[in-house]
This record gives C-alpha cells, structure tokens and sequence, in this order.
C-alpha cells in the first residue's frame, strides 16, 4: 500500500490535476472562441458591409467612413472580450499552478506543520 | 486457452479501500477538521496563545494528512485501470489467462476473497456474494427474478462447477457483450448462460437472448451513470458553447421570425440504430459544394433526432471544422408559405429567406414540410427548382431536408434537377432489436415520469406484439405509441408494475387480435385442429390433414421464421370446399372468419397488375399492401392464382420467400403472420377422372405437378415455395349427403336464433335434396341452391301467412317441395 500511496501522491494524482488544468484551457479558449475572435478581429460586425457601387465623392467617403464603423464596432468588441479571456487566465493559471504545487508538497507541509505545532506547544 | 481467476494481488486494493475509507477513518477525519477549525476561530477571535497556535496548527496538520490518506483510499483503488483488457484476451498467445487481471474493481470486490487456491468453497460464497450485492440488482429487477430463488437454482443445478469453468463463461458472456473489462454484470450473465442453467431459465419465460440482452441494458446503465458524475472528462468539460459565435455573420431577422428547433422527446435522444447517419449528415454538409441532404424517413423514425444531435454538435464544437460555431435553423415551410398569401407572394418568401441565408454565411438550414412547396403540377414544381437551384449548388447555405420515404419514392426520386444537388441519407424504420435498446435506455426516465415499474418482459412484449403491425407507422415511434397508451391504461388501474398483459390487451384492442392467447392455447388448438376444421367441413380429409401438418410443423418452432406461417396451393374443381377450408381455418387458428382476406386474382391479369397490388407513383396505395398491412395476422385467400400475370407471381415469390414485400412507398409489409392460400381450378379434369369415391391413386401428386407445369400453369419455383399443393377430391353422393345435413343443421340455427323455429330434417328430406341438388360438376353449390329454392321459401312463405308459431318443428314433405324444385 506504501508504494501505491507514493505512486498515487506523486505521478497518478498530479497527472490528473495536469489533464484537468489542460481540459480546463481548452474550456476557456471554447467558451470565449478566442480562435474566432483573433481570426475575425477586424471583421465587419455582422457583415454590415456597404459596398460602392460609383457615385460622388461624398458617397464614397460615407462608405468608407460606415465600414470603417462597422469594422470598429467589431473591434471594440472582440477586443473586449479578448481583454475578459486574458484577466480569467491571469487568475486561472496561478490558480492552476498553485493548486498542483500544493498537492505535490501536501505530505511535506503536513509534517511541517506537525513540527512547528510541537515548536509552540513546547514553547 | 485455459481462464483462472486468482485476484489475491488484486483483492489486496480492495481492502485498502475499504479500510482508507472507513467509518471509523471518516469520523476522524470530520472530528479533526471540525476540531480544526474551531482551533482556528478560537485563535483569530478569542485566544492568541502559543499553546492554541500549536493546538491549532497540531490539528491542521492530522486533518490534512488524514484528508490525504481519505482522498488516496476514495480515488485511487476504484479508478486505477485493470492492467489487462478483453482484447487482451482475445490477442493472448498464453495457455493460460487470469481474468482477474482484466476484471474491474466491482467485479473483484463482488466475487469476494479467497484463499491460496480458490476452491469450490470459495467459489460458492463468492457466487452467492455476487448475486446478493448491489450489482447484482438491476439485472434481477429487470428480469423479475428472485434472487434468494437464483442462489438456490444454481446450488442445485451447478454443483459442480469449477473457477476454471465460471471463468470461461465470465470471458464467453463478456464476448457477447462487449466491454473494456470484465464486469459483475458478465459474471452475473456466465452464470445464467451456463448451459445446465437452461432449463431454470426456460422456466420463467426467458431466453439466452433475454439474458444477454440483461446484461447489456446493465453494463450501458451502469457505465452511463458513472459517465455523468465524471464532471472532470474532456467531454463533459466542453460541452459548453462560445460566445460571439455569430458576430461575424449576417443578421437573419427574416428567417429568426420562423425558424426554432423543434422539442424533443425524451427518446429522440437516443440515437442507437442511427449513429452513423449523423456522420453522414455531417461529412456531407461539410462539403464545399453540393453540401445539401435529403434526409428521408417516415415521420416517428426519428429524423427528428437525429436534427437535434446534429444542433449538439455543431453548437458545442465536435461536428466537423467547417461546421462548428455554425446556426442550425429549423423551418417549416408549411408555415413560411402560410404567411405569404399568394402563390407569387409563397414564392417571393421562399426567395427571401434563402437569400437571408446565404447573406448571413453560417446557417445550417433544415427545412421540413418541403411537401408543400412541391406542389402536384408539373409547372409550379419547375419553377420552384429554379429558385432552389442556385442556393443548392454554392456551399453558403447548407440545406438538410427532410422528407417521408412516400414523398420521396413517388415525387423526389424522378425530380432529376432537385436530386442532382441532394444526398441521400436514408432512415429506414428501426428493426426491433435496436427498438429493443432504444426502449431500454428510455425506460428509467419514463419509469419516473409515469410512476411505473417497468420490468423487461414488459418490453419484450411490447416490440414482439408490434413487430408485424401497423407499417405504415415505423419503429421506434410505434412502439413508443403503444406504450404511452398502456401506460396511461396501467395508471388509470392505479398498479405500480406495467405488465405484458397491459401491452397484450392494448394490441388485441386495435388489432383483434388476441395476442396472449394466440401464444397460449395455440398449442391445445393445433393439436385439436383436425377435428375442428372436421366440425365444419364434410370429406377432403387429406386435404386438412396436409393443412395442419404443415402448420403443427410450422409452428413448433421447427419452421424458419422468414416466411409466413404456411403457403398452399388448393387445386381442384368448383365448390368442393377449398375457401370453405380457408374460412374454417381463419376461425379455428386466428379465432374468427373475419380473419380472413380475400383477393380474386383474375383482376390481376394486365400490365398494371403490379402497381394496383403493392401501389405506384399515381396509386399510392395497393390493394394487397394495404390490406396485408390492415390484417396482419389473417389468412390470405388468393382465388384463381394461376389467371394472375407471371408479373405477379414473380412478386409472390418474394412474400414466399422473405415473408415480406416492399410497396412503391417503400413501406415494408410483414407477412410472417399469415397464413396464404393460392387456390385453382386448374386440373380439375384430370382430378375428376383421376379421383373416384375419394381415393387417391400413387403419384398422383407427382402426376398433377408434372400436368401444371407442362400447362405452363404456375412456373416449377413458385410451384415449389408452397409448402404443400393439396387436392381436393369431387363430391360423392355420400358426401353431398352429409353436406346437406351441415347445411340444414346451420339453417336451423338460423331459423331458431330468429323465429324459434326449426325444420324437422328428415332422410326423406336431406334424400330429396340430394336428387336435385347433386351435380359432381358443380360441387356444393347446387345443395345450396336447392335447399334456398325449396326450403328456406316454403319457410318463408309460412311464417309470412302466420302459420308458424314458436317451438314448432316444421314438417315439409319432399313431395309438396317438388314443384319448387328447379331442374
């Protein structure tokens, strides 16, 4: 039982917090659809799109101008969403990182806090 | 390959379990956290000293090692992969196996502990462990047997079974239904399948399938709820959809006013019988150009599922790259037409929404109801393929459309321009085993929704009694209708357990027939069945002794179940019994005459013959499908058989054959239950002269054949799918005598049920009958006639002058008949 406690504490445990902090990645990439953010960054929104079709000076301006807007909303946008999926990485992966590193010390801050609990008691 | 089971290594995890996890561990555990956290509380709000400081950090420290130990002893055992598989098995080069190595930790723990050496001992407490724990229950609920009675059954029966031979029948069952690893559910099946367990389990009306079938419906449920609580699976983890999916596509307001996913029903989410049909749907749409399906299948197949999980897969990212993220809209065109008005404003709707669509990029149009845009004339249908044309051939609008297997044999498959843009993904009715699993998987959640038990023979039944019925409904949904409606009958009788005989009674109910009993008393009526059908019909004893042979033969179960249940050919002159035999029949072996069904197949002699049979594009319903499909169980008469044209034989070949016909619908018939009787007057020459006073010389069989076919009559294979060609002999005067009786007696009846009275039969009377009413000729016919035209008129006319009063027995001498007699 010893070897399969050591087995467990140290490779079949922290295998699975790994696979769980991956699965949790690949959640937070899914649900924010950062592939498709990244990809369609500058994207017209909803493909509201004009397109020219000849005219006066005037008009073409309008169209510039009404796709540049339609392209900025997207922007703005995407960017936010993007800036969300960053700030929840920046709290989810210490989060991550942490939690594996204390279970990997588990036993050892165990035994530690036996010792200095004896040093106060003692004292 | 010899198979022991040695799990010592193996048992040892289950002990660590079960001590790492306790009661006694998880006392302490509670009792230290709890006593941890008010050290802590203490320490914050109360006393700051160092003797709480180490009290409190003396409990954290055995909490947290406790948690551990607890944590280790919960997660690991029970969730460490046995090192071996089934595969591993199967691919072993060894003399000898382990199955404890590839058995899960329920298993090794079920089957108990043993020594050294596992021995009988060992074996029968491991048994008796295994049938008595708690994965032993689903299986003998389901099956309704009582398990102390399972433990006692196999004592008596399996004494002497070894671990060597248990271990070969675990590894057998686990062959027939397989899985990863060996569990208790394949244990609990080798011991059931065990060939000297056969007979005990014939007694409760089960059948090895049965059994397998158990053990399969107990390792899907067991492994679908463990599935739900692994939160942590990659599966379960994204299964959630994106955000802003659509922000790169174009608005659809139009299309949205119409467009919904239709609701589902508790069984449209199983797809077993389907699974492959929504990767064909999916690899189709995925195409770049020409990425459209018709999906064809009767309505209640489940096409509406099979939708639903294609909207799982495409909104949740495992449908196929080019797809995921995409809209999947759901229209009725039935509806989108109804708004438009006008036939121009259908149009200009039609036209609308597609444009919408493909505006926006990224929709999955499903469009049902396409029946109502495809209209009958020839010119509207052009036109409609013009405005479908472009949308269908480019890739920014992907079309599923679904379409019922009539719509599509007689209106889509000859439309050459719609086709060309369509692949076909057909639905074809479910056959009954996967109904079976499909109920199966169901069953828990209709069980709580209706407060019902409801065991597996009630399902058994309810897929066997509505195999052959109502076609033009198709599995699952039929089955699904019949048992929503007995289970609405069970709960209005307030039982808590939906039975077979709920689901019997329900089908006799629509079929009339009564299916229960059919099975039952089945075997009291063919054995008595001679002398039944003797009760009613005078003479042609080889005639009937052929009939129920054939049939005792077919139905103990010796008969291949593809065909139907007997196929003979009557031959023989006019009225010497042969539909009187089918009638009789109908009555003594469905329960009445009404069973019965008849076609003149003299009307089946031209080019059409065919199509007026089993339907066509301009008749979609045929006379022998629709009538086969009305009366499944029954007995189909078919006069003249050899008039018809070799068109249709060549189609009875198939019913003789298959047991059942496709109609130009592509609807599928059963005549498994039906008893078919193809009757011909050809030869009636040669029976005449060949049979006197009803004895029939050697070869004359053979002889008979031989006349037919070099008459080019019948063709030899049709000619040898009967199962027997029966002659009927001519009537002596002997048997026109006893004839005449039979018919007196039934007019007696007659005239007693209606008037209380009775004619007083005579053999001066039935004498003078047969001088007039005999001619060999003729058959039976004549007596008919006879007895209408002098005695039932001479009644007649009595009780109209009002000389009759009730109780008599009229007197009619023969001589004051005389003048009525027509000669």
């Amino acid at each position: 039982m010893i070897a399969q406690y050591f087995h467990w504490q140290f490779v079949y445990a922290p295998r699975w917090l790994l696979e769980l902090m991956l699965n949790l990645q690949r959640a937070s990439l899914q649900i924010f659809s950062l592939k498709l953010m990244l990809t369609t960054l500058i994207a017209p929104w909803h493909r509201d799109k004009l397109s020219w079709q000849g005219g006066t000076p005037t008009q073409f301006a309008m169209t510039i101008a009404w796709n540049l807007i339609s392209r900025g909303i997207g922007l703005i946008i995407r960017t936010g969403v993007i800036i969300i999926w960053l700030i929840l990485e920046a709290i989810l992966i210490p989060i991550s990182i942490l939690t594996l590193l204390l279970f990997l010390l588990w036993p050892f801050l165990s035994l530690i806090l036996f010792a200095v609990s004896f040093g106060f008691l003692l004292s | 390959m010899n198979f022991v089971y040695d799990s010592r290594i193996r048992y040892q995890d289950v002990v660590s379990h079960r001590l790492l996890t306790s009661a006694p561990v998880k006392i302490t555990l509670t009792v230290l956290l709890l006593a941890a956290l008010l050290g802590w509380l203490s320490l914050l709000f109360f006393v700051s000293t160092n003797i709480m400081y180490g009290l409190a950090f003396l409990l954290t420290s055995l909490a947290g090692a406790n948690l551990l130990i607890f944590t280790f002893g919960a997660t690991y055992f029970k969730y460490l992969p046995p090192s071996k598989t089934l595969v591993d098995i199967s691919q072993s080069k060894t003399d000898q196996f382990n199955i404890a190595d590839a058995a899960t930790f329920e298993l090794i723990s079920a089957l108990g502990r043993h020594g050294r050496q596992p021995n009988k001992k060992h074996l029968d407490r491991g048994l008796r462990r295994l049938i008595k724990s708690k994965y032993s229950r689903f299986i003998t609920r389901r099956l309704e047997i009582d398990r102390q009675k399972l433990i006692a059954a196999f004592e008596t029966v399996l004494p002497d079974l070894t671990w060597p031979d248990f271990s070969a029948g675990i590894v057998k069952t686990a062959s027939l239904v397989p899985h990863r690893y060996l569990t208790p559910d394949h244990a609990l099946g080798a011991i059931m399948l065990h060939p000297a367990m056969q007979a005990v389990i014939r007694s409760i009306d089960l059948t090895d399938k049965d059994i397998t079938f158990a053990v399969w419906w107990g390792i899907e449920q067991r492994f679908g709820q463990q599935q739900k609580r692994r939160w942590w699976d990659a599966s379960r983890l994204l299964s959630f959809s994106g955000v802003g999916l659509s922000w790169a596509s174009g608005y659809t307001p139009f299309v949205d006013k119409f467009a919904r996913l239709p609701p589902g029903n508790i069984w449209d989410d199983q797809l077993l019988g389907h699974e492959t049909k929504v990767d064909e749907l999916i690899n189709t749409l995925a195409r770049q150009r020409q990425s459209n399906v018709l999906l064809v299948g009767d309505p209640g197949v489940g096409r509406i599922g099979i939708i639903r999980e294609l909207y799982r897969r495409v909104k949740f990212n495992y449908a196929h790259p080019d797809l995921n993220g995409h809209r999947l809209l759901y229209i009725n065109l039935g509806e989108l037409m109804a708004q438009g008005g006008t036939s121009a404003g259908q149009y200009s709707f039609v036209s609308q929404a597609l444009h919408e669509m493909e505006r926006a990029g990224n929709i999955i149009a499903v469009i049902d109801g396409l029946s109502s845009i495809l209209g009958r004339n020839k010119e509207q249908r052009v036109n409609l393929t013009d405005i479908l044309s472009p949308f269908l051939s480019s890739a920014a609008v992907r079309v599923v459309v679904i379409t019922s297997t009539e719509e599509y044999h007689l209106r889509l498959k000859t439309n050459q321009e719609l086709n060309h843009y369509f692949e076909v993904v057909m639905l074809p009715s479910l056959d009954p085993d996967a109904t079976l699993q499909r109920l199966a998987l169901t069953v828990p959640g209709i069980e709580k929704q209706s407060r019902l038990t409801i065991p597996y023979k009630t399902i058994r039944a309810l897929v066997r009694g509505t195999t052959s019925i109502l076609p033009q409904i198709p599995f699952p949904e039929r089955a699904f209708d019949f048992l929503e409606e007995a289970i609405v009958a069970a709960q209005q009788e307030k039982t808590a357990v939906l039975t077979p005989t709920h689901i019997q009674t329900l089908i006799s109910r629509k079929t009339g027939i009564n299916l229960g009993e059919l099975a039952s008393s089945e075997k009291a009526r063919l054995l008595n069945l001679e002398d039944i059908m003797h009760l009613r019909m005078v003479n042609q004893n080889h005639a009937i002794r052929a009939v129920v042979k054939a049939l005792v033969r077919a139905r103990a179960e010796v008969r291949s179940p593809k065909r139907p249940i007997g196929a003979f050919l009557f031959l023989g002159p006019t009225g010497v019994g042969k539909t009187e035999t089918a009638k009789t029949l109908a009555e003594a072996y469905f329960g009445s005459e009404d069973h019965m069904v008849r076609l003149d197949m003299s009307e089946f002699q031209g080019p059409d013959a065919v199509s007026s049979l089993i339907g066509s594009a301009d008749r979609p319903v045929g006379r022998l499908t629709s009538l086969i499909g009305d009366h499944p169980y029954t007995v189909l008469l078919l006069d003249e058989f050899e008039k018809a044209s070799p068109q249709v034989h060549q189609l009875f070949l198939q019913v003789f054959d298959e047991g059942r016909l496709t109609d130009a619908a592509g609807r599928n018939y059963s005549f498994l239950h039906s008893i078919i009787i193809a009757t011909s007057n050809a030869g009636a020459e040669f029976i005449r002269r060949a049979i006197k006073d009803g004895q029939v010389p050697d070869g004359f069989d053979a002889q008979l054949k031989d006349l037919i076919l070099s008459k080019n009559l019948l063709r030899p294979e049709l000619l040898n799918r009967f199962d027997d060609v029966i002659t009927y002999s001519p009537l002596t005067p002997e048997h026109i005598t006893a004839i005449a009786r039979l018919m007196l007696r039934s007019l007696n009846k007659r005239l007693d049920a209606r008037h209380g009275i009775t004619v007083k039969i005579t053999d001066e009377l039935v004498e003078f009958l047969v001088s007039i009413g005999y001619n060999p000729e003729f058959g039976a016919r004549p007596m008919n006639r006879a007895i209408q035209d002098t005695i039932e008129y001479s009644v007649a006319q009595q009780i109209i002058s009002g000389l009759t009063t009730p109780g008599q027995a009229i007197i009619l001498p023969p001589a004051s008949l005389e003048p009525l007699a027509k000669k």
